[in-house]
């Protein structure tokens, strides 16, 4: 078990600033997900954890022990990587057992702690076959075999269900869980799957432009995103951004306009006057004042169905009203079709505002 | 009723047979581009490996008729003449160095040069270079190299107050001369075969080893070789198979001798039999190093080349 810790790290290449001073601490035995979209840095940051990028300035400590000029194999991590990267020369007992045998480990106890990790991981039929005779699942339980054999302080995963396909996916989602569970090591994940950052993380890293957007347990990141961008991010559907007043009244109250319509703001409100980004996620939209479980003050208003998408369960309507159109996730039992009109009900406690300029939350009402 | 069945069953049978044969107009493509190939294959390849075959029987100078029949003696003189072995132990000479020296000589300088950089690509092309040179320029430019009174070596040998030096007209060494001016235009070309190899193994590969702890020189041997095994059995059948067919260097620089110390089995066809006019004699010469190169390219290709699926 060991704790990570980056203190104002940066990457750069020529012509490129990819990782701009990230401070942060993994404590020992947590699952952390670097999330983010593509190009955010996220991998730049785990690879100069594992040790394959080189650190440009600031440093990063396994253990309180700076590892800025230490080679992978002498940081003690193990990584699983995107494309599983096993040897296609080597059978999977050879795959699982390669860095065992490069420390010079006694033949006995590779072949003890192979066959361990393979019942593990169920992969005991299948020692004997090569890499490409095993299907995506099995390699990619292969490469986490590799990893777990030499009992690493730190595991890092590098995107690694990306290539598989949407159902095993899920399986190995929770096989990768409870592994995590049951051996407690410190683990660093990177996605740009929000579900599997949702799913798996003690707590989540979201990552924009070489910076830590917000550091939180999933929830929190959801329920409480700091900024424009990660209530972007987090949420699928997206959430809607609208446009908003904020004026201020003789008694010092505040006072949104949006839609036509006003609503008080209570003291929460730390932003400025003047125009505002609103954000309501499409599931905080109702198509009637039942359908909300809560007893929350709601904002109603009417309009127009532009489009409608089943998504299964649920189903995603598209909804315009004046220049301003969103999207609402209401229940597939009901029967809409594009073009009608209708009442909405949006749960102001779930409203967020940001700050124009720079996208800093300014307002949430804390359930 | 039962007639018809029989009938269409036929029918169906003719189709299938058709359509197995035509997918996706496989038939037709092979009715078209073949002929022209296969016509040029045997009037090129086919008619003189026969004509050679038929000559060989014979005492014939080229001119006139062939009326001279030997049965086996051309062969049997071929395999009895001492230039003749010492042309085979020059080849398989060639395959030695080939194999023990210029590939791994290829390897080692491809390993060094086939990331992307600038000065790669710069490396890479002086490497090549003697490649693309014609292998009677290359050999006039060894010469010179190696001319006693005017060459490189006799800059050396003037240098350090020794005596003039003609290696290439010297018995025991001339051969071994020839020999590292093949190891230098040859393994440039080697080297592309093994740069393109090794830019095929992926990063995450040898990241991977890294991270298990492997050093450079154990990435090298336990993943990148063993990725790449199947350039270096190619670049091992084109080394042979050159071996074998070498003779544009070895006239210009030698011509066979001193004494016929340095001929390959080529050049020896080419001095013994076209020069001296003996064409049946030549043949003979001909048709068993065809026979060598089809057994060898037919043995090797099952033994390393064969798909394994």
């Amino acid at each position: 078990m060991a704790t990570v810790e980056f203190k104002q790290v940066h990457k750069t290449y020529p012509g490129a600033h990819i990782v701009k001073g990230i401070d942060l601490k993994i404590e020992s035995g947590e699952f952390l997900v670097l999330l983010g979209p593509s190009g955010c840095g996220k991998s730049t940051t785990l690879r100069m954890i594992a040790g394959l990028e080189d650190i440009s300035e600031g440093c990063i400590e396994i253990d309180q022990q700076v590892v800025n000029d230490l080679e992978p194999k002498e940081r003690n991590i193990a990584m699983v990587f995107q494309s599983y990267a096993l040897y296609p020369h080597l059978s999977v007992y050879k795959n699982i057992g390669f860095g065992l045998r490069l420390a010079k480990v006694d033949k006995q106890i590779i072949d003890s702690k192979v066959r361990d990790v393979a019942e593990l991981l169920e992969l005991t039929p299948l020692l004997d076959r090569k890499p490409k005779d095993l299907s995506g699942g099995q390699r990619q339980r292969v490469a986490m075999g590799r990893a777990m054999v030499r009992t690493p302080n730190v595991f890092l995963f590098d995107e690694p269900l990306s290539n598989l396909d949407a159902k095993l996916r899920h399986t190995m989602r929770a096989e990768i869980r409870q592994l995590h569970d049951q051996l407690k090591k410190t683990t660093v994940y990177v996605t740009h799957d929000q579900v599997e950052a949702m799913t798996l993380a003690d707590r989540v890293v979201i990552m924009h432009e070489g910076h830590i957007a917000q550091i939180g347990k999933p929830r929190d990141v959801f329920l409480h995103p700091q900024s424009k961008f990660v209530a972007g991010f987090i949420g699928s559907p997206t959430m809607n951004f609208l446009k908003g007043d904020v004026r201020i009244d003789d008694s010092s109250n505040y006072w949104l306009n949006f839609a036509g319509n006003d609503v008080q703001l209570d003291q929460s409100y730390s932003g400025n006057v003047g125009e505002v980004d609103l954000g309501i996620r499409p599931s905080d939209i109702y198509l009637s004042p039942k359908t909300c479980s809560h007893n929350n003050p709601l904002h109603e208003f009417e309009a127009n169905i532009d489009s409608y998408e089943l998504l299964g369960a649920t189903a995603l309507i598209v909804v315009s009203r004046g220049e301003q159109s969103f999207k609402v996730e209401v229940s597939a039992n009901y029967a809409l079709e594009s073009g009608q009109a209708m009442t909405l009900h949006i749960d102001l406690s779930q409203l967020h505002i940001f700050d124009t300029q720079s996208g800093a939350a300014v307002y949430r009402v804390i359930n | 009723m039962p007639q018809d069945t029989t009938s269409l069953s036929q029918g169906k049978a003719q189709t299938s047979w058709f359509s197995r044969n035509n997918q996706g107009g496989r038939l037709w493509t092979l009715l078209l581009f073949l002929p022209p190939a296969l016509c040029l294959f045997t009037l090129f390849v086919v008619v003189p490996l026969f004509e050679a075959s038929f000559f060989s029987f014979y005492r014939w100078n080229g001119i006139g008729e062939l009326n001279n029949y030997l049965g086996l003696q051309n062969y049997s003189k071929v395999i009895g003449h001492s230039a003749f072995h010492t042309a085979i132990g020059n080849t398989l000479k060639i395959v030695a160095v080939s194999l023990l020296i210029q590939l791994p000589l290829a390897l080692s300088v491809a390993l060094c040069v086939y990331k992307q950089s600038w000065a790669n690509t710069v490396f890479r092309l002086i490497f090549f270079l003697p490649y693309i040179l014609a292998e009677v320029v290359a050999g006039l430019i060894w010469k010179f190299i190696y001319d006693g009174n005017y060459g490189v070596v006799n800059m050396f040998t003037e240098f350090f107050g020794l005596e003039n030096y003609f290696i290439l007209g010297d018995k025991q060494w001339a051969f071994a001369a020839i020999l590292i001016v093949i190891i230098w235009k040859y393994f440039g070309f080697h080297m592309m075969i093994f740069i393109a190899a090794l830019q095929g193994v992926p990063n995450d590969l040898v990241e991977a080893a890294k991270i298990d702890g492997a050093t450079r020189l154990q990435t090298t041997f336990l993943i990148k070789i063993p990725l790449i095994k199947h350039a270096i059995i190619l670049s091992m059948f084109f080394s042979i198979l050159g071996a074998l067919q070498l003779f544009d260097l070895i006239i210009p620089l030698t011509n066979g001798g001193p004494s016929h110390s340095s001929h390959s089995i080529v050049s020896y066809l080419y001095t013994f039999g076209i020069s001296r006019m003996r064409i049946g004699f030549g043949s003979a010469i001909g048709v068993l190093l065809f026979i060598a190169c089809v057994v060898f390219a037919f043995t090797y290709q099952n033994a390393f080349m064969k798909d394994k699926k």
